[in-house]
């Protein structure tokens, strides 16, 4: 099939005008109709995917590449196309959409309007892992700004409208200053002509080629477009200081929509280190490395610290995000082929992981209607279905070895350890606090005490459990075979980590 | 002495225009017009004018002694002209606030200014200049005071009078002072004299020129000469708003891009400099004023004040391709505040402008509140819509020129404005409405419609704006 990218992309926005034709309370089932159609669509693309390609700067290398005039006159092109680092960015955000619609079936307010954002989102998230242009991506990155916006707003819990704004304004600050860094990097791309295509500029650079801009405010100019680079992916990641848009918006988003930001979002910050900002400004990533390496163990340390101060289950998975992300972070600065690997392997399981830790709180939410850890107790005895599954999504989290966040933590940490050894253990602390604030959270949760409220609880459901139990599949099998998946990016990555 | 009478044939639009003043203001005592629909007879005369400057091609041609130039930037900006007055008069139908006995009036003023605003596109010379502004600015004092029963209108009409007189007297001290230097009124040679006077880069060079710019800054309401503006906004009749905020506003920019376009390399960086800090002052100001507002028109005032300053941008790079950009995002910018305005006529009910009036209007006229939503998006400068791609020419052109500070000043200005654009979608489509929705039973779909038509282009353009490229790159002076 031509254009499959396309197909996959652009395939969830097309059923949003049927919503309007549909009863309301059918919304839901075109939606999930839509994300299976997508997913089966895809198929060809990882069956067909060519593992030993490498990508990254080589435009041969990219697969099912697709490429059209768009804006001739500034050169912008519709172009797309997936290396190893993309492909296992598709997977995660097909798999995550089609759980989040399971997700979103208790939504009873404004269906149409909700599955509508919803799709405009999904296709946004998929846009962003294959757009090759840097104004493509650019267009796909913010479009995802509105719908999420609304998801939030509406949706949303008490806090909503503040979170949703917070959210907002903080990625639109990041997404301006990348704006900016995109129009300063056609101007003065190396070797004169001027392009936006990204795998273009990172083959220049890859022959030799540096960005002969002029100082900007007295800096060198590579230096201040990768720290306006840095700062528009940071945000998305979030990287401390900028992560406190994101427990507002995790605790107040409806559980698909948390989902959606633990699950996808934050893996587009990851995303565009890899893609973007590292490997086009090499140079500028060695003099920041250490600087990096320091805020990723700001990241998993801090993020730990505030998990295993928060008294709503929310809160504490939303920070223990920020912990595990910080891992990400780790794994990329180090810059080791090990490190590299394990960073995107942890993307696509924090993924998974993640978005089970979020479905469990939202089951728990759904019936009792808050998620205080210490409002609760007891509830194994009531609900053990419900308390089994969930025990086996906290061990996943705390990387328990047999499941798939072990064997990404353990090449993070191997691959850091032979440049950056200090923070290397003291990053090791964030593994010993995350198995702290799970296990202290589980146990309130779910031994002690019954809480006399809750003894009629209600089992989890079927639906539910359609939702949970795919990823506990995926977040197990890939803890025994890690390789089905690794072997998707390794190419790419060992390639990137060597150019690093 | 030749006779200048040939030279009108080169500007058709300029003579409709002339008559249509005559006969809009004779109109009550010509009988057997008085059964005629005013409205009718304004846009008939309106087509007439675009069609006729359409016909004139791309021709460029000096006319009156080096007193007025017409080429295919007056030409484009005039169309322009033609077509907000067209949707004004749209507006006008469909607002309740207009006092329809004196409609042959309003016409006769709205031809006014738009001759003026014309005038404006093409004049090359000082003195052309002021009368232009002029001939735009007295009709507009009348228009803002046209509700006269509130006292309001009268405060905010007299207020816009005394401003306007105040930077009129400011602009001819200052054309006076550049007389002295140079001793010609021409823009042509105005600016090669100033940079061979020994007072080049003096003080009293820059005084001179801030001065002079000081008229045009005053119809863009840019910073310090904004002050009339919120009042007026909110004073006059929303169709009158709506016109004012795009129309005259449009016509300064434009002056002020013919009034710089004949300047030597060796004054570009200065002038740059000069209005950067307008550019960056203005947007700034209008942002941080709009954020407090709580009545929507107030709002959009502010809000085109700060667009007056991102506009700015395209003029401190001073050149032909910044020029283009302006072309550009003025007719998006037309788009997107005209929509806004038609849904704030169709929304707001007997005079009511709180924002908080709209609150869960998306219950009631979801097509509306949709429609608005995207003028609203675009007007943030979010992608995918028009506004977006408005703004990123503008950075473009601006961070080719390597003006970084003026880019990073635009570039948090356009967050914090989305703060605000935003805060009135919230309104409309998050917030509960406590109370009973208005009745829309009795307005018509036009507003809707227009809306729609607002909205879809936008779009259109936020997706793929090459139709629009090639138009500005039409848009050029000789």
């Amino acid at each position: 099939m031509d254009h499959i990218l396309s197909w996959v992309v652009f395939l969830p926005i097309t059923v949003i005008p049927i919503l309007w034709l549909l009863p309301a309370k059918k919304a839901k089932w075109a939606a999930l109709f839509i994300t299976i159609v997508d997913f089966i669509v895809a198929i060809p693309l990882f069956m067909g995917f060519d593992k030993l390609k490498v990508g990254v700067d080589d435009i041969a290398g990219m697969q099912f590449k697709e490429s059209l005039e768009w804006i001739p006159s500034l050169g912008i092109q519709y172009s797309l196309g997936v290396d190893g680092i993309s492909i296992t960015m598709i997977l995660l955000t097909l798999i995550i959409g089609l759980v989040a619609v399971l997700a979103s079936w208790n939504i009873d307010k404004l269906q149409r309007g909700y599955f509508a954002m919803f799709l405009v989102l999904q296709t946004a998230m998929l846009g962003v892992f294959v757009a090759l242009d840097l104004i493509l991506f650019y267009f796909f990155w913010e479009v995802m700004l509105f719908p999420m916006y609304f998801l939030i707003g509406v949706w949303g819990g008490p806090r909503r409208i503040y979170a949703a704004i917070k959210f907002f304004l903080y990625t639109l600050l990041g997404s301006v200053g990348m704006l900016l860094a995109i129009i300063a990097v056609w101007y003065y791309a190396p070797g004169g002509d001027r392009t936006f295509n990204i795998i273009e500029l990172l083959h220049r650079v890859q022959e030799g080629g540096t960005f002969m801009g002029p100082d900007i405010f007295g800096m060198p100019f590579a230096k201040v477009v990768f720290v306006a680079f840095f700062i528009g992916f940071a945000i998305k990641v979030p990287i401390f200081p900028f992560h406190t848009w994101l427990p507002d918006a995790h605790v107040e988003a409806p559980t698909a929509i948390s989902v959606i930001l633990a699950g996808v979002l934050l893996k587009m910050g990851t995303y565009g280190f890899l893609r973007i900002n590292f490997p086009m400004f090499p140079e500028v990533f060695v003099w920041f490395q250490d600087f990096l390496v320091a805020l990723a163990v700001i990241n998993i340390v801090y993020g730990a610290l505030c998990a295993l101060a928060q008294t709503d289950l929310k809160k504490m998975i939303a920070y223990s995000s920020v912990s595990h992300m910080g891992f990400v972070i780790l794994g990329i600065a180090a810059g080791t082929a090990q490190g590299i690997n394990g960073a995107v392997l942890q993307m696509f399981n924090h993924g998974t992981i993640t978005a089970m830790l979020f479905l469990l709180v939202g089951v728990v939410y759904d019936r009792a209607h808050h998620r205080r850890i210490a409002g609760f107790g007891g509830l194994a005895s009531v609900t053990p279905v419900y308390a089994a599954v969930t025990s086996i999504a906290f061990m996943a989290a705390i990387g328990l070895p047999g499941m798939s966040g072990f064997i990404s933590e353990l090449l993070i940490l191997t691959g850091s350890f032979q440049v950056y050894q200090l923070p290397t253990i003291i990053s090791g602390l964030g593994i010993i606090l995350g198995a702290g604030y799970m296990l202290w959270a589980y146990q309130r949760v779910f031994f002690g005490k019954l809480n006399p409220d809750y003894k009629d609880l209600k089992e989890i459901n079927f639906v539910e459990l359609c939702s949970v139990v795919p990823l506990i599949i995926i977040t197990v099998y890939l803890g025994i075979l890690p390789n089905r998946i690794i072997v998707f990016f390794e190419t790419s990555l060992n390639y990137l980590s060597d150019i690093l | 002495m030749t006779s200048t009478l040939p030279y009108l044939s080169y500007m058709p639009a300029h003579l409709i225009m002339g008559v249509a003043i005559l006969v809009f203001f004779l109109a009550k005592a010509i009988p057997g017009l008085r059964n005629v629909s005013p409205a009718g007879i304004f846009v008939l005369v309106l087509i007439a004018a675009f069609v006729s400057e359409l016909m004139m091609g791309l021709e460029s041609k000096s006319l009156f002694f080096n007193m007025l130039q017409v080429d295919s930037f007056s030409r484009f900006y005039n169309q322009l002209f033609f077509v907000i007055i067209g949707i004004t008069v749209l507006m006008m139908k469909n607002s309740d606030e207009m006092n329809r006995s004196i409609e042959w009036e309003v016409f006769g003023l709205l031809s006014t200014i738009c001759l003026g605003m014309m005038m404006m596109t093409s004049a090359t010379h000082l003195l052309m200049i002021v009368v232009g502004i002029e001939l735009v600015s007295l009709p507009s004092y009348i228009l803002v005071a046209l509700n006269r029963r509130f006292s309001t209108s009268k405060e905010a009409s007299l207020k816009y009078v005394l401003f306007g007189s105040f930077a009129t007297g400011i602009m001819l001290y200052g054309i006076s002072l550049l007389f002295g230097l140079t001793g010609t009124l021409q823009l042509k040679s105005l600016w090669s004299a100033l940079a061979a006077s020994p007072n080049f880069g003096s003080p009293i060079y820059y005084i001179a020129i801030s001065m002079t710019l000081a008229g045009m800054t005053f119809k863009i309401a840019a910073v310090p000469f904004h002050f009339w503006c919120p009042d007026a906004y909110q004073a006059a009749p929303t169709p009158i708003t709506a016109f004012l905020s795009v129309a005259p506003k449009v016509a300064g920019l434009a002056l002020i891009m013919r009034f710089f376009s004949d300047h030597v390399p060796v004054q570009s960086e200065q002038l740059s400099t000069i209005i950067s800090l307008i550019a960056m002052i203005t947007m700034t100001l209008g942002n941080f004023a709009a954020l407090r507002q709580k009545d929507i028109k107030r709002l959009l005032a502010y809000s085109s004040i700060s667009h007056a300053g991102f506009l700015l941008m395209g003029i401190a790079v001073m050149n032909e391709v910044g020029r283009q950009y302006v072309f550009f995002y003025i007719v998006i910018y037309a788009l997107m505040n005209m929509g806004a305005f038609m849904a704030i006529i169709y929304l707001s009910q007997s005079r009511n402008f709180e924002i908080k009036s709209f609150a869960g209007l998306i219950k009631s006229k979801p097509v509306m509140v949709v429609g608005f939503t995207i003028c609203l998006f675009s007007l943030a400068g979010l992608p995918p819509f028009g506004g977006f791609v408005g703004k990123f020419y503008l950075f473009w052109v601006v961070i080719e020129k390597g003006f970084w500070a003026l880019a990073v000043v635009a570039g948090i200005n356009s967050v914090v404005s989305l703060y605000y654009y935003v805060g009135v979608i919230k309104t409309m489509i998050i917030d509960e409405r406590d109370g009973d929705m208005p009745d829309f039973s009795n307005q018509s779909v036009v507003p809707i419609a227009f809306v729609l038509l607002c909205a879809i282009p936008i779009i259109f353009f936020g997706l793929y704006w090459n139709p629009l490229v090639d138009l500005s790159a039409l848009v050029q002076m000789f």
